[in-house]
C-alpha cells in the first residue's frame, strides 16, 4: 500500500494492527469482491480515499478501514438455509412447508426472495399457485386498489390476493436491519392490511433478516421475535464515549475516528448533497456517524449508508470513500407506502365484497 | 443401517430420563466445564419424578503420567468437590485409564459396552459428556456405539444422546505452538501413508489456526484433491469469528479452497452431510480411482463425532470409498485449556434400518 502521504507511527500501526487487519481485509476483497467498486483494488481505493483527508486525520481513516466488518454476498447468502431451518424448528415444520406456508414479502425489494428460494432448494418460485406474485407490501396494497377499483372480475389479482392472505405466515425479509426504521413502518403497514382484511385470514408476522444490529432491536421494541444470521451489538459501534468498542486498543484513537467523521460531515460539498439532503433530514442528526448516527462499519455487498460516511461516501473532487455505494434511495420520500396502504385499507369493504365477504 | 445426528434441547433429555433408565457417561478433568453438565443434570434430576436408581454415572477418568499432572490431578479433584454431594445418591462407577500415554482404545471400548450390563434387555438412554473427553477416546466411544448399532437387538435397546459444555473461554496462548504430523483416527496411521487417486478434504478450521495450514499443505502433496472449508459464523458474536477467519487467513486466502459458511451446529451438520453425499456420489461415478474422503474436525468437538458417522454411513452405502478423520498431535503449551463455564448442548443419534 502506498504511503508516501500518509504519516506513519510505527507504534499506532502496531497497537491498532492496522496492516495485519487490513491485510485480511484485502484477501476478503481479493476473493469476493465489492462490486460497486468496479475492480479497483482495495489499496488503491484506500490510498485514493486517504489523499484527500487532513494529514492529521489520515491514521484514523486507517484504523477505520482496518476495522471494517466486510460481509461478502456469499456469506450473506448462505444465511438463508441457517434462517429458514431456525424459523421451520421454532413453528414445528419443515422448510417445505414453511415455504408452502408462508406469503413472502420483502421490505427493499431487491431479489432476496429468489435467493432464499435457491439457497433452500425450493422448487417453483414462478408457479403463480404457490407464491402469490404480491411480494411487497407496496405492491400487495397496490394489487388491492387496483382490483378494489376495478369494474372487472379481475381474477388472476383475485387469486393472488387471497393467496397472499390464505397462508398463515408472512415472512417479511430483509437484508440488513440496522436502525429498524424501514422495517418498523414496513410491519405496521402489515398488520393494518391484516386488520382490514381479517376476513381473508390472519397470517402471523415473522420478520427475518441477514444481519440486525442491537440498535434496530431497541427501536422495535420487541412486538415480533426476529429471526437473524448475524447480530452485531455496541462493540461494533463507533459512537463517542464507547467504553465497549472493541475496534481499537486505544481511546484516543476511537476519538480520532469521531473527529474525522465530523470534519467529513462538515464539509460544504457533504451538507448540500442533494441525494443526501433527504436522508440527513430523515436521519435527525448531521449523519457524521451514518443514518441515525449508526456508527458501523459494516460493509455489505452495497456499503448501508448506517455505516459511517468516511467508508461509503463518494463525491468527486471532495472525498471518495474506499466502499462506494450505490444510492437506493434518494429522496427518502415519505407517504408513498403509507398512501398506498391508506388507499388499500379504504377500498377493503369493496375489495370484500367483490371476493364474496358479506357483511 | 443409517445414523443420523441432529441437535435436541438439554430440557428434552431430562424428560427421556424420566421414561427410561439412564446410564451418563462423563469424563471430569481440570477444567471448570467438564463437570458443568453433571451439575445442572443432577440439579434438574427430580427424585420424585426420576427414580435415582435408574440412573447410573460411568466416569471415565483419565490418568496422565507426567511432571504437570499432579497439580491438574488437584484442580480435578477440586472441580470434583462440587458434585460429590449430590452424587451420593446415585451409583457411580468410575473407570481410570491411561491418557495420553499408553491409551488402549479397546479398554474404552469394552467399558462403553459394558453400559448393556446395568439394565440388561430393558431399554435405556445413554447420555455421553463430551465436552472434556478427549477427541481420541471419543472416537473409542463412537466406535462402541458403532457396535451396539450393528446389532439389531442392542440398537433397539439404546437411545443414544451426546452433551456438550463450552468453556467460558479459552486460555490465552502464551507461546508459538510446535505440531507433529496429521494422522487418521480410523488407521492411527500418518495421512501421508493413506494411498488414494484422489483426495478431497473437509476441514472445520479451529480458533488457532495452525491445523488448517498443515492439513492443506499435506494435501496439496497429492496429485489429484479438494479442499473445502466450512467457517464458522457465530450470529451472537461475530468476534470470535472474525478471530477464527483471521487465524485461518492462509485458508482463506487459498484460491483453490472451496469456503462454506455455517452459522449453527445444525447448519454445520446439514452442511458437511450434503456434501460428503455429494462426494461420495461423485466418486462412485469413476468406479476406476479409488478415493479417499477426508474429514478434519479441528473446530467444534460435536464435528468430530458427526464425522464418524456420516463416513461410517459412506462406507457402507458407497464402494470404492476410502474414509478418514484427521488430527493433529501437537504439544500442550497451555496450563490450562479452558476457563469457566459457557453454553451446553445436546445432541441426538438416531439408527434407522
Amino acid at each position: 500500500m502506498s504511503s508516501g502521504f500518509v504519516e506513519l507511527e510505527p507504534g499506532f500501526i502496531d497497537t491498532e494492527d492496522i496492516v495485519a487487519k487490513l491485510h485480511f481485509l484485502e484477501h476478503m476483497e481479493q476473493r469476493w469482491p465489492y462490486n460497486p467498486a468496479k475492480g479497483v483494488p482495495l489499496t488503491e481505493r484506500v490510498t485514493r480515499s486517504l489523499a484527500r483527508l487532513p494529514r492529521e486525520l489520515q491514521k484514523y481513516a486507517l484504523a477505520v478501514f482496518a476495522n471494517v466488518v466486510y460481509l461478502p454476498d456469499m456469506l450473506l447468502k448462505e444465511s438463508w438455509s441457517y434462517l429458514a431451518e431456525t424459523i421451520a424448528q421454532k413453528i414445528g415444520i419443515s422448510i417445505y412447508d414453511l415455504f408452502q406456508k408462508s406469503h413472502l414479502l420483502e421490505v427493499d425489494p431487491s431479489g432476496l426472495i429468489s435467493d432464499l428460494l435457491h439457497e433452500n432448494n425450493i422448487h417453483g418460485r414462478l408457479d403463480t399457485d404457490r407464491f402469490s406474485r404480491l411480494q411487497s407490501i407496496e405492491g400487495l396494497a397496490e394489487g388491492l386498489q387496483v382490483f378494489g377499483h376495478s369494474d372487472k372480475p379481475e381474477e388472476n389479482l383475485a387469486r393472488e390476493i387471497q393467496l397472499a392472505f390464505n397462508k398463515p405466515y408472512w415472512l417479511v425479509i430483509s437484508d440488513n436491519i440496522l436502525s429498524g426504521t424501514s422495517l418498523k413502518s414496513y410491519l405496521n403497514r402489515c398488520r393494518r392490511l391484516i386488520c382490514a382484511y381479517e376476513h381473508l385470514g390472519k397470517p402471523k408476522l415473522i420478520p427475518i433478516g441477514q444481519v440486525i444490529t442491537s440498535a434496530a432491536e431497541d427501536n422495535l421494541g420487541g412486538e415480533e421475535e426476529i429471526s437473524f444470521a448475524l447480530r452485531f451489538d455496541e462493540r461494533f459501534r463507533v459512537r463517542l464515549d464507547n467504553e465497549e468498542c472493541a475496534f481499537f486498543s486505544k481511546k484516543e484513537t476511537l476519538n480520532g475516528v469521531i473527529r474525522l467523521s465530523e470534519w467529513l460531515a462538515k464539509q460544504e460539498g457533504f451538507v448540500k448533497d442533494e441525494r443526501l439532503v433527504q436522508t440527513i433530514a430523515m436521519s435527525g442528526d448531521n449523519m457524521a456517524l451514518g443514518f441515525k448516527g449508526g456508527g458501523w462499519t459494516i460493509v455489505t455487498p452495497n456499503c448501508p449508508t448506517n455505516s459511517l460516511p468516511i467508508l461509503w461516501y463518494e463525491q468527486k473532487g471532495l472525498y471518495e470513500g474506499p466502499f462506494p455505494r450505490i444510492m437506493s434511495r434518494l429522496s427518502q420520500a415519505k407517504g408513498g407506502g403509507e398512501g398506498m396502504t391508506e388507499g388499500a385499507i379504504a377500498v377493503a369493504p369493496r375489495v370484500l365484497r367483490k371476493l364474496g365477504y358479506k357483511g | 443401517m443409517r445414523t443420523l445426528f441432529d441437535t435436541i434441547e438439554l430440557e428434552n433429555i431430562i424428560d427421556l430420563c424420566k421414561k427410561r433408565p439412564t446410564v451418563l457417561v462423563a469424563t471430569p478433568n481440570y477444567e471448570e466445564r467438564s463437570v458443568g453438565f453433571l451439575q445442572w443434570f443432577l440439579k434438574e434430576c427430580d427424585p420424585s419424578t426420576i427414580d435415582p436408581t435408574r440412573i447410573i454415572i460411568h466416569l471415565l477418568w483419565p490418568k496422565g503420567t507426567s511432571a504437570r499432572v499432579d497439580l491438574l490431578e488437584q484442580l480435578k479433584a477440586l472441580h470434583f468437590e462440587k458434585i460429590t454431594e449430590p452424587l451420593k445418591q446415585y451409583t457411580v462407577d468410575r473407570t481410570v485409564f491411561s491418557y495420553p500415554n499408553d491409551f488402549n482404545d479397546r479398554e474404552i471400548i469394552d467399558h462403553v459396552l459394558r453400559t448393556l450390563e446395568y439394565f440388561p434387555g430393558e431399554p435405556y438412554n445413554l447420555l455421553i459428556d463430551i465436552s472434556c473427553m478427549p477427541r481420541l477416546v471419543l472416537v473409542s466411544v463412537c466406535h462402541a456405539i458403532r457396535q451396539f448399532f450393528l446389532s439389531k437387538e442392542t440398537r433397539q435397546q439404546i437411545s443414544v444422546y451426546f452433551v456438550y459444555a463450552s468453556p467460558g473461554r479459552y486460555a490465552a496462548l502464551r507461546y508459538a505452538q510446535n505440531v507433529g504430523g496429521i494422522k487418521g483416527y480410523f488407521s492411527g496411521r500418518p495421512i501421508h501413508d493413506c494411498r488414494s487417486d484422489h483426495l478431497s478434504a473437509i476441514v472445520f478450521p479451529s480458533l488457532q489456526g495452525y491445523e488448517g495450514k498443515l492439513l492443506y499443505d499435506e494435501v496439496r502433496t497429492r496429485i489429484s484433491s479438494s479442499v473445502t472449508a466450512f467457517v464458522a459464523v457465530n450470529c451472537n458474536d461475530y468476534l470470535t469469528s472474525l478471530a477464527t477467519m483471521r487465524a485461518n487467513q492462509f485458508l482463506l486466502e487459498q484460491r483453490d479452497v472451496n469456503i462454506s459458511y455455517y452459522f449453527s451446529i445444525k447448519d454445520g451438520l446439514d452442511k458437511l452431510a450434503y456434501l460428503l453425499e455429494n462426494e461420495a456420489s461423485r466418486a462412485a461415478e469413476r468406479i476406476a480411482h479409488s478415493k479417499l474422503i477426508l474429514v478434519a474436525p479441528f473446530g467444534p468437538k460435536v464435528f468430530t463425532i458427526a464425522a464418524c458417522f456420516m463416513l461410517w454411513n459412506l462406507k457402507d452405502n458407497f464402494e470404492g470409498i476410502d474414509t478418514e478423520i484427521a488430527h493433529v498431535s501437537g504439544f500442550q503449551y497451555l496450563s490450562l485449556y479452558s476457563l469457566g463455564l459457557g453454553n451446553m448442548s445436546g445432541y441426538k443419534l438416531t439408527c434407522e434400518d
